[in-house]
């Protein structure tokens, strides 16, 4: 009888620590957020760089490509103040075009196509230190549009 | 004449770059298959895939800023590395498949787009002190393609001095581009 008694005692006292940490978690405050945005040049979007969010303890979130519109998205990025880095070097040197008839190198054709769309920009934009760019994250969707001039 | 895939500038059934090489696979890296292929390929003829990349800042020539200069480097350990070579990484993991294989990923014998999202390398297109690397994918779907990526949850990697050793995913992208750039007057520091 004592036998079973413990049981149920060791029983019942994992199940209410598994409670706690279960309700702990719950009531851990968010941590992360997510950033949505355009960038645009003299009010055009671009359509070609990276955006990447930088935090005042140096660590940062990963690049995110701009799309042809101009959108990007990055899914993870810390609550608080970032810098905000875009890179927008320009398009590789590409080969001469594919001979007629002959299926042509399909991440060419794709870079051939961001090529097309490149428009310089100024490179001081590229160190988080000096682009001007910062935003506040806080959890949730945040949308930040990049403007530059 | 011979069937040749997208990705093959000189492709022939004898030709190396057609080739698996097993010792450039690691066993974890489930964005390649059996046959060495990168998982979403289905064009035996292509590339195949490889699970390690080199980093460009050491093998080839750059400007002040990190860009290339000239890929055919002549870099000497003796002569070029002036920041060392017990901080400098000359490999890292790469995976095979980043997302897809028509946009990212490790071709171990890509040659006819050096600044190829597939070729065996990075930082040759994303390079400063804003760029680190992945670690801990769960799929290769999750990968963010040209930096270095790995499932495991520290970064393997080849020093100049020949030794290797795993990289946390704590290490800032500041402290990471020290260890990539030969000679930056930069060196990693003891947060490395």
């Amino acid at each position: 009888m004592a036998t079973v008694l413990r049981q149920v005692f060791v029983i019942s006292g994992a199940i209410f620590v598994i409670v706690l940490l279960a309700l702990g978690a719950g009531c851990r405050p968010a941590t992360m957020g997510s950033v949505e945005g355009r960038v645009t040049f003299k009010g055009k979007p671009l359509g070609t760089g990276l955006v990447v969010f930088v935090g005042t303890d140096g660590h940062a979130t990963l690049p995110a490509a701009v799309e042809p519109d101009g959108s990007f998205r990055i899914p993870k990025v810390p609550i608080g103040v970032m810098r905000v880095s875009f890179d927008n070097p320009p398009p590789p040197n590409l080969p001469a075009a594919a001979v007629k008839g002959v299926s042509e190198d399909p991440e060419i054709t794709v870079l051939r196509e961001q090529a097309k769309r490149f428009v310089a920009t100024p490179a001081r934009y590229k160190d988080p230190t000096s682009s001007g760019l910062s935003f506040e994250i806080i959890a949730g969707v945040n949308t930040c549009d990049l403007d530059l001039q | 004449m011979t069937a040749t895939g997208y990705y093959a500038a000189v492709a022939s059934p004898g030709w190396v770059g057609l080739k698996r090489i097993g010792a450039y696979m690691c066993p974890s890296d489930t964005s390649l298959n059996s046959e060495g292929m990168l998982v979403t390929d289905t064009n035996a003829n292509n590339l195949k895939g490889a699970s390690y990349a080199a980093n460009a800042q050491a093998f080839t020539k750059t400007n002040a800023n990190g860009t290339i200069a000239d890929y055919e480097g002549l870099n000497q350990i003796s002569r070029n590395f002036t920041d060392g070579t017990s901080k400098t990484v000359l490999f890292a993991e790469k995976i095979g498949c980043c997302v897809s294989h028509s946009s990212g990923g490790t071709m171990w014998a890509r040659n006819n787009l050096q600044s190829s999202a597939l070729s065996p390398h990075f930082a040759n297109q994303h390079v400063g002190p804003t760029y680190g690397f992945q670690t801990g994918l769960a799929s290769h779907t999750d990968c963010t393609q040209r930096i270095p990526s790995t499932f495991h949850a520290a970064l393997g990697v080849v020093l100049a001095d020949g030794s290797v050793r795993s990289v946390a995913s704590s290490v800032t992208p500041a402290v990471w581009w020290a260890a990539l750039t030969i000679a930056g007057g930069d060196g990693a520091g003891t947060e490395f």
